[in-house]
């Protein structure tokens, strides 16, 4: 067999959530989707991903520095960093100037310290971003002394040619001739902001996990947009989904006569889901600047918030606080499937045997069929199951865990015996 | 003699961009030569920064794809936080072909860069994660239909030799193909111009091509390959 090119490690698991709306539509319908010719509830993998990286027990795995930081406000986190190290003012301004400058087509002159929209950092990049002020030093004196000399000159013509209401002119849009020091803010702008690109790209700085996993899309260039190295499906009901309404009434409390201050209706429905996702291994430890002990703990991380975080959707109103009965991580070297298939016929409970054993059963019996068909000898790694309840059959190259930690320390600690070089 | 490499495309969900106009983001209801040279793309490890790569791998492929199930099309309402260049959540409407199931063949043309045994192989162990479309959408069928290269007199032949999906719908056996393989024009249905030729320099840049659509019958269920139905035993591919 050729060398492969990769591991996979994918997540397959099942969850019963009682009756709620976990993720709904814009008119407040939960979502579904027609799978096998039947409708079935449906989490968007969307809503899926967003909870598993704000979840605590994804981020409560990892150390904070390593974890994304979402802001606009990169310019005063270096210039109050820098200010510590008695950089010079002119430079800081400077810095300020060029980080304000992110994601912004034009030259922006304002006068706030934000940069356009949300940035989505690790650390490691705020650091490369500080260490540009400290290198820099000296074209960051020239881009504040230029900017001041344009703020002057903007100063000067408002006050030289009032209008006819004797209101100020407005700046240099109004007569569309600019000056020579506006030309050379702009190109020295334009420079730094090529320089700021290269310097990151080249600072080695590493991505922060969450970013490595579910990728970033920025539109900034001096930060590159990041491919997520997760993959996360749309979560499917293994049953028929039952779509039902909730008729309230919200009581008036001084209201007289019979009557509620207000009535509606909500939509809720409960399901078996499957829950599928996986990792392509080598993206993300090239993500991670080579780090397979980082990329391992974020699997582990991964591992607990799709086994325990929940969708926020009418939560409070539902408590909908269901762990997965069942949970299977495999680490393969062959090219992933979802299982999907095991329940294109949907599930139906009889009087014995809940929704649950049979989406539980139906799973595993497919997936071994699927191996027997599909898999050559050594392409499964491992396997690993943490399962609340007992399958009908067992399977052979399975490792069974009796709690989720035990799992997850499992998946990590086989992920850095497998190696980086997958 | 035409080589060629058969392809199931197939899962819960699968999304095969058309343009899209701001908020609306349709899908085909076919698998579109951009999606699939992609996805094969995926398989090799060619990042999808490297249009110039990608360009030229499907320059050296013909393309047909057969209908099995065409599918239910709905939208997602999806929102996005922060997007940058709103400064409040976007909304977006994306179509997803729920259910459906395809299957699909590339054909070897002459400068095809890599070899087609080189394509198999990425395929069996990829290198990038495969999806149908759109990332959500990973496959519940593997991918090819067969683990060796097919060959065969006329690409017909090739697509003829996967079975039908199960659950074949009343549009089962349409093939969509590149106007350019040459077809039997007492099958034709018509023709249709489709914007989904990768060409660069920039991602996302394509021109258009003609694609024939084809009343085909669909082949028997006999063959069973790539049937996972416990009905029918599979003969494995490793054994």
């Amino acid at each position: 067999m050729t060398e492969p090119n990769n591991l996979f490690i994918e997540f397959h698991a099942l969850r019963s959530y009682a009756p709620g709306n976990l993720n709904r539509d814009e008119l407040g319908t939960p979502k579904t989707a027609v799978f096998g010719g039947v409708r079935r509830l449906r989490i968007s993998s969307q809503c899926l991903k967003r909870t598993w990286r704000t979840s605590e027990f994804f981020r409560g795995q990892l150390a904070p520095d390593v974890l994304g930081v979402r802001t606009k406000h990169l310019p005063r986190l270096v210039r109050e960093a820098l200010e510590k190290e008695d950089v010079p003012e002119d430079v800081l301004e400077g810095m300020t100037d060029l980080l304000r400058q992110l994601g912004k087509g034009e030259d922006d002159d304002g006068s706030d310290e934000l940069t356009a929209h949300l940035l989505y950092l690790s650390q490691s990049e705020i650091e490369a971003a500080k260490e540009f002020g400290r290198k820099h030093r000296k074209q960051l004196e020239k881009v504040a002394s230029l900017r001041k000399a344009v703020q002057a000159e903007a100063v000067a013509a408002k006050e030289s040619a009032p209008d006819a209401a004797g209101k100020p002119k407005k700046g240099k849009r109004g007569n569309g001739n600019t000056s020579e020091k506006t030309e050379e803010l702009k190109a020295l702008m334009t420079e730094l902001r090529s320089d700021l690109t290269t310097h990151i790209r080249e600072s080695g700085a590493r991505n922060a996990v969450d970013v490595a996993l579910f990728g970033r899309f920025l539109t900034s260039t001096e930060f590159a947009s990041v491919e997520s190295a997760m993959q996360v499906a749309h979560a499917l009901g293994t049953q028929k989904v039952e779509l039902e309404y909730d008729y309230f009434s919200a009581v008036d409390d001084h209201g007289e006569g019979p009557g509620a201050g207000m009535i509606g209706e909500s939509e809720f429905a409960a399901s078996v889901f499957y829950e599928y996702a996986v990792c392509d291994w080598r993206t993300l430890v090239g993500h991670l600047q080579g780090n397979g002990e980082l990329a391992a703990m974020s699997m582990k991380a991964v591992a607990l918030a799709i086994a325990r975080a929940v969708p926020k959707g009418k939560a409070n109103g539902t408590a909908p606080q269901n762990p997965a009965d069942y949970l299977e991580v495999v680490i393969r070297r062959n090219a992933p499937i979802s299982l999907a298939n095991a329940f294109m016929k949907p599930v139906r409970p009889t009087e014995s045997r809940d929704a649950m054993e049979l989406s539980i059963d139906s799973l595993r019996e497919y997936g071994a069929r699927c191996e027997k068909a599909y898999t050559a000898q050594d392409d499964v790694i491992a396997r690993f199951i943490l399962t609340l309840r007992t399958p009908a059959h067992d399977r052979s190259g399975e490792t069974r865990h009796e709690s989720l930690d035990e799992l997850a320390a499992a998946v990590g600690k086989k992920l850095i015996e497998a190696g980086v070089k997958a | 003699m035409i080589r060629g490499i058969g392809l199931r495309l197939e899962g819960p969900l699968q999304s095969w961009g058309g343009p899209a106009v701001g908020d609306r983001r349709p899908s085909l209801d076919f698998p579109t030569r951009s999606g699939v040279m992609g996805l094969i793309g995926a398989a090799l490890g060619v990042p999808r920064q490297e249009v110039a790569k990608l360009a030229s791998l499907q320059r050296g492929l013909g393309f047909a794809v057969r209908v099995d199930r065409r599918g239910v099309a709905a939208v997602d309402y999806h929102t996005v936080m922060a997007p940058g260049v709103f400064k409040t959540t976007l909304q977006t409407w994306r179509t997803y072909l729920q259910d459906a199931s395809f299957a699909a063949i590339v054909v070897e043309r002459d400068g095809l860069e890599p070899p087609l045994e080189r394509i198999l192989e990425a395929l069996l162990h990829p290198r990038f994660l495969l999806y149908l479309g759109r990332k959500a959408c990973p496959p519940s069928a593997q991918v090819l239909a067969f683990p060796r290269i097919l060959e065969g007199d006329r690409w017909e032949d090739l697509i003829d030799s996967i079975a039908p999906a199960e659950r074949p719908d009343s549009d089962a056996g349409v093939v969509f193909a590149d106007a350019d393989l040459g077809s039997d024009r007492r099958t034709r249905l018509g023709q249709r111009r489709v914007r989904d030729v990768l060409t660069g320099p920039l991602p996302r840049m394509y021109e258009e091509r003609d694609v024939v659509q084809l009343r085909r019958p669909l082949p028997a269920a006999a063959s069973a390959q790539g049937s996972t139905d416990g009905k029918d035993t599979i003969d494995p591919w490793f054994a």
